[in-house]
């Protein structure tokens, strides 16, 4: 028994020499701690915001912790769950779809950023007081270029030729799924929109949960078209060095993504969360969230001399609606409906 | 009356997921009746295809195995069985990414979510089918060969009919973990295989509907309940000497278990070129990595000792007919709702997820365990503890004495089993956990970030490195523990 208890004490040990070395752990000392509430992809290692939390600590006399949601539907509800517990002091990663739900759900400060020098695309585009974007993308089928015959609206997905090679998000649990939705339906109205989706659902690979999914498919050749930003051609060309990947611009208008900020009305550490934005909205903070989210800054300007230029090419661009949380609702009962078989085309 | 009290207690604990959300969120709208039977349905099939499937190459794969049965092939057996067993307790991340590479293009719905689930499961039933075999109709076959019967005589008329009810049993076996599976249907289903687990997940992502959620869930667990209890449970297996049976060798078994195994390790290590293109970004990560593997190493241990604990404790509470009961039939609720169910139990900071993670992760795997060997292993035993009771030993050295001794060794193989899932968990993890804790929450972050599938591939590595250290600490802790009453 012996030999069994010290076993089990060296396993011990060890972990506890781990728990002695996460960085986390000598940091109980006075200085306040801003709660930062990010999806993962930005509060990651590849996302912006390491970086920034680097640069403000260095001046902030305070430590940023970044609590992590998988989507901002998840963060929402861990908002609710454990926000005011905790003490959360800014919440990140809402797009104009999130927006009404989330005023719905929660109490937030009111911003100005009336200030800002906004892009022109998006510029008188968002009229809210608690709201803040912080950047922005234009969504679009890419492909491999040669390989794949390039679509030119949305009626030619359905030929023949891409049956079966269109990795598409599901829009109940997929931002850019609900984008993809919402496009159809606006570009074609909503029944014959119903329809197309109905014969979509036959021609479609898939309708993966998470934009990222359907992405890996399409990485894998399963796919030879996914709905994505007009930017990802960028990151295989700056990270992977490669050239083949190229987004086409469809006959209809296309979708415009913007993602937002705001303060909850319970935060801990206001000040300091707002200062935290102003980071995030100064142009070394935009170039940041450019450089690792892959998304156009909001700020005019920053993009200039930058590979991000090109990508903005794409200026026939969608009128920008945030729809009631009924409508998104109602219009996602209907998918549902059409997914099961419910709805006739 | 204590092992009344912990007998409750235990339930208790299996069923706080349920009572706590219950309890927190009300049944406040009716169910969209048709479409739960639309994703009962799909859950239905899926679950139908996956156990007959992994039934009938498993049985195939059996075959194979029992040309390995002599003592002089004894280590090849065992390296067959590790070989099958692998895709079973892998994480579904690994199955899925290395299928990915191999299938193209890759059938999404029903059929892939079968494909998966077949892939997963088959490898265990064969191990399973072929220790049956050899004890129960390892003498009949070899009466059989003397007799000059044919093969497809034999299988007819003598091995199936033996062997049914364990075939029943290990089909239900298949048939509740696919139906209760939540990662394949999600990422394989496509949008179109909706299960119930997807539902539920659909229902509080959603809609926050979390009653609906809760009613979907228990209904699954009842379903399931209802159907382990029509499942009569089998005869125990008669060891027999080492019979001839060449009547039910076969050596395509042999090749279909080298042919899978090689397809899929071709398929993961697939993802390792992409990843080692990008080696420079792992010196900048050193840091990161080295504190998920020790994050890894300490959910994987934690949920393996918590299991070994519950799995030596339910041995402590037997007898007991409805105890019994209560856990053959007994099905976790869905991951989503046991970690949606821990995060509302406060507070969720500092050393709190590496309790609460470990925690729901054994909650779902105890009843996995319970059916993968710990029920058969207990009721093998009961008539000793007849013996020991009649010669009045007490429940405590009953217990210390008899019992442990010969099941620790089991205990520390299934715990390990569940260590190996809290390894590769990401899903629970990625509620219960603020950041990234463990390699596996890195790996899932990496596939996330969309772009990044390589390195995701290269990191998932360590998780299998730290996956497999946790497996061999739980199993020597067993085995220490098995040897040490009796010495």
């Amino acid at each position: 028994m012996k030999h069994f208890v010290l076993f089990l004490a060296t396993i011990f040990v060890l972990l506890f020499l781990f728990a002695l070395n996460r960085d986390d752990n000598g940091a109980v000392d006075s200085k306040p701690v801003v709660r930062v509430f990010g999806y993962s992809s930005f509060t990651g290692r590849w996302g912006p915001g390491p970086r920034l939390k680097e640069i403000f600590e260095r001046n902030c006399n305070c430590q940023v912790e970044f609590i992590e949601g998988s989507d901002s539907s998840v963060l929402l509800q861990r908002l609710k769950i454990e926000g005011e517990s905790l003490g959360a002091d800014l919440v990140i990663g809402f797009d104009q779809f999130d927006l009404q739900k989330a005023l719905s759900d929660q109490s937030w400060q009111r911003l100005n950023f009336s200030t800002l020098d906004l892009e022109p695309e998006i510029k008188g585009l968002i009229k809210n007081d608690y709201f803040v974007p912080y950047d922005w993308g234009v969504l679009a089928f890419m492909g491999r270029q040669g390989k794949v015959e390039e679509p030119g609206g949305l009626d030619d997905l359905l030929d023949a030729k891409y049956a079966h090679r269109i990795a598409l998000q599901d829009p109940r649990t997929s931002s850019p799924g609900f984008q993809f939705l919402w496009w159809v339906v606006r570009s074609k109205g909503e029944d014959a929109g119903f329809q197309y989706l109905a014969k979509m659902m036959k021609q479609a690979h898939s309708f993966s949960p998470s934009w990222s999914l359907s992405l890996g498919l399409y990485n894998k050749n399963q796919a030879d078209l996914v709905f994505s930003y007009v930017t990802s051609p960028l990151y295989y060309q700056i990270e992977e060095r490669k050239d083949e990947h190229a987004v086409f611009d469809f006959r209809e208008n296309l979708p415009i993504q913007i993602e937002f900020l705001a303060i909850p009305e319970f935060c801990r550490h206001c000040e300091l969360a707002e200062k935290f934005v102003n980071l995030m909205l100064s142009p070394e903070g935009q170039k940041i969230i450019m450089e690792k989210n892959y998304m156009f800054p909001v700020l005019r300007g920053v993009k200039e001399g930058t590979p991000f230029t090109a990508a903005g090419r794409f200026t026939r661009l969608m009128k920008f609606e945030i729809p009631s949380d009924a409508e998104v609702e109602r219009l996602l009962k209907r998918w549902t409906e059409i997914r099961r078989g419910a709805e006739a085309p | 009356m204590i092992r009344s009290g912990l007998r409750a207690g235990l339930i208790v604990f299996l069923l706080f997921p349920f009572l706590f959300l219950i309890w927190n969120f009300p049944v406040v709208h009716a169910l969209d009746r048709a479409e739960f039977l639309w994703a009962a349905g799909n859950s239905f099939w899926q679950a139908f295809g996956s156990a007959s499937l992994s039934l009938l190459f498993g049985l195939w794969g059996a075959c194979g195995l029992i040309r390995y049965s002599s003592p002089a092939r004894r280590s090849w057996r065992r390296a067959l069985e590790v070989i099958l067993l692998i895709p079973n307790f892998l994480p579904p991340l690994f199955v899925l990414l290395a299928a990915l590479n191999l299938v193209d293009p890759f059938p999404m719905g029903l059929p892939g979510v079968i494909f998966i689930h077949t892939l997963m499961n088959w490898g265990l039933v064969a191990v399973v089918l072929a220790g049956l075999i050899e004890d129960k109709a390892g003498a009949t076959a070899e009466l059989a060969l003397v007799e000059g019967a044919s093969r497809r005589f034999f299988w007819r008329k003598a091995l199936l009919p033996l062997l049914a009810r364990d075939l029943g049993l290990l089909w239900l076996f298949v048939f509740a973990v696919c139906f209760g599976s939540f990662a394949i249907p999600l990422v394989v289903g496509g949008g179109r295989g909706t299960t119930l687990e997807v539902l539920i997940y659909e229902k509080i992502r959603l809609s926050t509907d979390w009653g609906q959620a809760v009613l979907i869930a228990s209904l699954q667990s009842l379903f399931l309940f209802a159907l382990s209890w029509i499942v009569a449970r089998g005869r125990p297996a008669l060891r027999s000497r080492r019979a001839q049976m060449r009547l039910l060798e076969m050596k395509s078994g042999v090749l279909l278990i080298l042919l899978f195994s090689a397809l899929l390790l071709w398929g993961y290590l697939q993802g390792f070129p992409a990843g080692w293109e990008q080696a420079g970004i792992f010196r900048e990560m050193t840091g990161d990595l080295r504190r998920a593997f020790m994050g890894s190493l300490g959910m994987g241990l934690f949920t393996g000792f918590f299991c070994f604990g519950f799995l030596l404790l339910t041995s402590a509470l037997l007898p007991s007919a409805w105890f019994e009961k209560v856990l053959s039939g007994y099905m976790a609720p869905s991951s989503a709702l046991t970690s949606f169910a821990f995060l509302l139990l406060t507070p969720n900071t500092g050393f709190w997820p590496f309790v609460k993670i470990p925690l729901a992760v054994s909650l779902v795997s105890l009843p996995v365990l319970w059916r993968l060997g710990w029920q058969g292993a207990l009721d093998s035993l009961s008539r000793q503890r007849e013996v020991a009771k009649a010669l009045g030993a007490s429940e405590f050295l009953l217990w210390w004495r008899v019992l442990v001794p010969q099941t620790a060794p089991l205990a520390g193989t299934l715990a390990g089993l569940a260590a190996v899932w809290a390894c590769g968990d990401f899903a629970m993890s990625r509620i219960l956990a603020h950041r990234d804790l463990t390699l596996a929450m890195m790996t899932e972050t990496l596939i996330s970030s969309g772009y990044r599938l390589g390195l995701a591939t290269v990191v998932s590595g360590g998780v299998l490195a730290s996956a497999l250290i946790c497996f061999l600490i739980m199993k020597g802790a067993g085995h220490v523990l098995g040897r040490k009453p009796l010495s």
